[in-house]
């Protein structure tokens, strides 16, 4: 039989109702761990496992496109006196449910906006006429600058391999099918099935912040330590309370 | 700004090889099998979370995946009924 936890033991104190804001943040910055930081490890893995384990099936699916947030918060950024423009064509509200899934999802999709998608020059603003930098997937056609991200164009439109300034030895060369796109990003039910698992990742994982926040009766791991120094605290006070 | 491909599609004719993770996979006509490890890993954390002790936590996760798959296959079928017989009727007056 599994030992007796500090909430079955707080019940009538009324502790496990008690609101956990650490717990839910640190389930936030990683899937599992508020449930890890208030003892209940077995519970941790399991959480952690079906999260990222969506997160990891959706980025399989789709590719790292699976997960792109755009401008939503991005940071204010300029290149050559001009504002960046992240475009995305995932819907804010799946974007929003992925980020509840915590840093993994940023990270990812930092990864994807900065060293996957293109920079080009453009305009913006109602009339077109303001120069921007946008920031956008990478044509099928097109290869990207290392240095500057800029896009190249190394395909004509019906594939055909044509000439192009290779940017890394500056020299002039037809293209060869090693000349590709940072990522193939996902078209159709595919793009959609890869946003619709980070999306579920997120919600799933929201489902656990507010688990962690309002920590119910369980059975816990008596021997660890936050669980160790509560009973401790609580014996005390009783004791206190007899004297 | 999109990046699907013009009439003419480069991606077609050229055989990139395929990068996990960073790559779309070619699934077009499997991708309702994605249905298994969606709901599987669903009922992970779900029932990591829902249930008060964890001595049937596999078990349970395997009747919800279920539940899930059968519930879905259910909804299709209905789906799949209401289009073929009443909108088909509707549609023919």
């Amino acid at each position: 039989m599994a030992a007796p936890s500090i909430y079955e033991f707080d019940a009538e104190s009324q502790m496990p109702a008690r609101f956990q804001p650490l717990a839910m943040v640190l389930a936030w910055v990683f899937p599992g761990l508020g449930h890890w930081y208030l003892g209940m490890r077995q519970r941790a893995w399991r959480i952690a496992l079906g999260v990222l384990g969506l997160i990891a099936v959706g980025v399989l699916v789709a590719g790292i496109d699976a997960v792109d947030g755009g401008q939503l918060y991005m940071p204010r950024e300029t290149r050559d006196g001009k504002p960046v423009i992240t475009t995305s064509d995932r819907e804010v509200a799946q974007v929003v449910g992925m980020l509840f899934a915590g840093p993994v999802v940023i990270a990812i999709d930092q990864v994807h906006q900065r060293r996957f998608k293109v920079l080009e020059d453009g305009f913006a603003g109602p009339g077109r006429n303001v120069p921007v930098i946008i920031r956008r997937n990478a044509h099928p056609w097109e290869i990207r600058d290392p240095a500057t991200g800029k896009p190249i164009a190394v395909r004509d439109g019906d594939g055909s391999p044509m000439n192009f300034v290779d940017p890394s030895t500056r020299q002039t060369r037809l293209s060869t099918p090693a000349d590709r796109p940072p990522n193939i990003p996902a078209l159709a039910r595919i793009r959609e099935i890869g946003g619709l698992f980070a999306c579920l990742a997120g919600m799933l994982n929201l489902i656990a912040m507010v688990d962690a926040a309002f920590a119910r009766r369980r059975t816990v791991d008596p021997d660890h330590p936050a669980i160790r120094a509560a009973l401790r605290a609580r014996e005390q006070t009783s004791g206190g309370g007899a004297a | 700004m999109n990046p699907t491909t013009p009439s003419g599609n480069p991606s077609q004719s050229v055989d990139f090889a395929h990068r996990w993770f960073i790559d779309a996979m070619s699934i077009h006509d499997q991708w309702w099998l994605l249905i298994i490890p969606m709901a599987l890993l669903i009922a992970v954390a779900y029932k990591a979370v829902r249930l008060k002790n964890l001595d049937r936590y596999w078990r349970e996760v395997g009747l919800m995946t279920v539940q899930i798959l059968l519930g879905m296959a259910a909804l299709a079928g209905a789906l799949w009924l209401l289009a073929e017989v009443y909108v088909k009727q509707w549609m023919n007056g």
